[in-house]
């Protein structure tokens, strides 16, 4: 550890003159520094993602508080977390622009994605029923730290305050849902159960493999769709004047908007299962899951396709802009796994490997955005623009031969 | 002395959405007793083990291990317990050592006895002993097996639950697992356990449950199951699970 921090130490100083540059504001570098402590225990986290969660698996005989340090303090010494400490560190003892309060704000930074990381994790293992009101606290979290950012565009010394309350809000849901929430699955009360199995979605009525097949109609579909509204994005919207409006319309549209569909969803739903109670035949279940699938991906899948055109198109070289527009992604995915938790069939292993089909490349782009030069990247970015929805397409491509070849779900395409 | 029963499960239900997958099951398996739990594929019998391992919640019915429930004293429960189970993952990053360092102290074996135990156990399945500081990672199906119990009984339980504990072992391995299910019953331990392999089990295995179509509808000593020894497990496995005018010939169109 201690010829690490050497190393990082001497890179540190290197990357001040980088990182710090002559016609660099020191607000503009503490930005970039922040957003490499954010980033990178969410690029780990996600690259490394794992489906089983669980460091210490429910058969051994802790208590959840103790099980609940033990995680968090495995992770903290991990090196998602060690590195950007160990760089913060090194940074504020060779730059005279970062001061103690920038490392304050960069521990509370590393806090905070370190609990906001556990919790979504803590949540997806204990497969606690995701809800409008936790949509909307993630809503009201992202937005908050959004602001920090966006909108005050600098760090201060008083805006610590702020900081220390996101995080604190972070911490205290964490802690709230690790210690008096359910251990395990079979910690869940007889309520919760019921209340999983009325939320199974009416795909879940039907055969598997027809299940399957209108996930992949509908991902391929949106996708495209996706693809058309990229395109019109990239010629259309490069007015820079526009930038700060679309910026905040465009970045916290897909947090608002998933509240709002998990609203319409239950009305949906509602209709549906009295539908559900009062015919029995095949076709009505398919009529209200193709309903289902469109009302799943098209909030979701198209707002997040627009965001990352949109950014490509107006060249947004903010790095905290990136940082949490891979952060939304993350949730986002995440909001995918509460999901398939209402899913009888227990889809875990197919979840995942969407996850990384999608959030790597996304990763990967951030990356490349990131640490490649001003003037590459923006071509890159232009270019970068189209993988994601491409690779998707491709990836999917092979199941929906199999859909196409099923006559009876043409219909729904 | 009174033997009391160490695990009783009582009218125990469990469906997957509209799959019934356990029906109303009640079995009782006293201190002592091997109990072997077989059944077809998909009969319910991983799904039965992690009910009584506290991973997945039935929808009702009770489940009782020495006179208590999960709800009530889950630590106690699974002090006293060994598990073998796919949801009891080797840690792969680790070398076996660490592995079994790491299961020691959250069963929380003192730190001074705990290197000793390691490798007391360890010695007894693994007649390298440089294996012990392998990764797992290069571990074979058979060698992850024995490590998985000697993870199980590192802390030296009472119940061993155990999920197909020989798949993948070796003869070899097999009879030194035999061999330890004798030790472990002579101590007055109890094992409750399903598998697929049943050579030379009737040399440990004092009972039998059967589990078919949701329900336990076999639950007694090995010796009315093979009809005292006359039959072996599998045997009578077979004649059981058989339907007499089920046409068993292979029907492919070759």
């Amino acid at each position: 550890m201690l010829l690490f921090m050497v190393v990082a130490g001497y890179a540190a100083s290197d990357l001040e003159s980088t990182l710090f540059p002559a016609d660099c504001t020191s607000a503009q570098a503490v930005q970039m520094i922040d957003a490499f402590t954010m980033c990178w225990p969410f690029l780990f986290n996600i690259l490394l993602y794992r489906a089983k969660t669980d460091l210490i698996p429910p058969i051994y005989p802790i208590t959840t508080r103790e099980k609940t340090f033990v995680e968090i303090a495995y992770d903290l010494v991990g090196i998602e977390y060690a590195v950007p400490l160990v760089l913060n560190l090194s940074i504020l003892y060779f730059s005279a622009y970062y001061r103690w309060y920038n490392f304050a704000a960069a521990v509370l930074l590393l806090l905070t994605s370190c609990f906001l990381i556990n919790l979504l994790k803590l949540a997806l293992e204990r497969k606690i029923l995701f809800s409008g009101y936790f949509a909307l606290a993630a809503t009201g979290w992202a937005c908050l730290s959004a602001g920090v950012f966006f909108f005050g565009a600098r760090l201060e010394q008083e805006q610590l305050l702020f900081l220390l309350l996101i995080g604190g809000w972070a911490a205290a849901t964490f802690l709230f849902l690790a210690w008096f929430e359910t251990q395990t699955v079979a910690r869940e009360s007889g309520a919760l159960t019921r209340r999983l199995e009325k939320n199974l979605h009416p795909l879940s009525m039907l055969p598997i493999h027809r299940k399957e097949v209108f996930r992949n109609i509908a991902v391929t579909s949106v996708t495209r769709i996706g693809l058309l509204f990229s395109m019109y994005f990239l010629y259309n919207d490069s007015d820079q004047s526009q930038a700060s409006f679309s910026k905040s319309v465009f970045f916290i549209l897909p947090y608002t908007s998933y509240p709002i569909y998990v609203n319409l969803w239950g009305h949906v739903r509602d209709v549906w299962l009295i539908l559900q109670q009062s015919h029995e035949e095949k076709n009505v279940h398919a009529a209200f899951s193709a309903v289902y699938r469109r009302l799943t991906f098209y909030p979701l899948l198209i707002d997040l396709s627009i965001t990352l055109i949109w950014v490509a198109a107006l060249k947004i070289t903010a790095p905290a802009y990136y940082v949490y527009l891979l952060s939304a992604y993350a949730m986002f995915y995440s909001f995918g796994y509460f999901k398939s938790l209402l899913d009888p069939y227990n889809y875990k292993s197919q979840h995942q490997t969407t996850f990384r089909r999608i959030i790597m490349p996304v990763a990967a782009l951030f990356c490349i955005n990131l640490y490649v030069p001003l003037a590459e990247r923006l071509v890159l970015l232009d270019v970068s623009a189209f993988v994601f929805p491409v690779f998707l397409f491709l990836s999917k491509n092979a199941r929906l031969v199999e859909a196409a070849q099923i006559p009876s779900f043409r219909s729904f395409i | 002395m009174e033997v009391h029963p160490i695990l009783q499960i009582k009218e125990l239900s469990k469906h997957f959405g509209r799959q019934n997958v356990l029906d109303a099951v009640s079995l009782d398996v006293l201190q002592g007793q091997c109990c072997l739990l077989v059944g077809k594929n998909g009969s319910g019998k991983t799904t039965l083990l992690r009910c009584v391992m506290d991973l997945i919640l039935p929808e009702s019915g009770e489940i009782w291990i020495d006179g208590r429930k999960y709800a009530d004293e889950p630590i106690y429960i699974k002090k006293m317990m060994g598990i073998i189970s796919e949801d009891n993952p080797l840690i792969p990053e680790f070398t076996a050592y660490q592995h079994l360092e790491f299961v020691g102290l959250l069963h929380k074996i003192p730190v001074a006895e705990l290197k000793s135990r390691i490798a007391e156990t360890f010695a007894n399945f693994f007649d390298d002993a440089s294996d012990l500081h392998k990764k797992i990672s290069a571990y074979s199906t058979g060698m992850k097996k024995k490590l998985s119990l000697c993870a199980a009984i590192l802390h030296r339980p009472t119940l061993l639950i155990l999920d197909e504990p020989f798949h993948g072992l070796d003869r070899y391995s097999l009879q030194k697992f035999i061999e330890f299910f004798k030790f472990f019953l002579s101590r007055q331990g109890t094992i409750f356990f399903t598998s697929h392999t049943f050579a030379h089990l009737d040399e440990v295995v004092s009972h039998v449950a059967l589990l078919d179509a949701h329900k336990i509808i076999f639950h007694d000593s090995i010796e009315d199951f093979t009809d005292s020894g006359k039959n072996k497990i599998d045997d009578s496995l077979l004649r059981v699970l058989q339907e007499p005018d089920v046409d068993q010939s292979v029907r492919l169109n070759w």
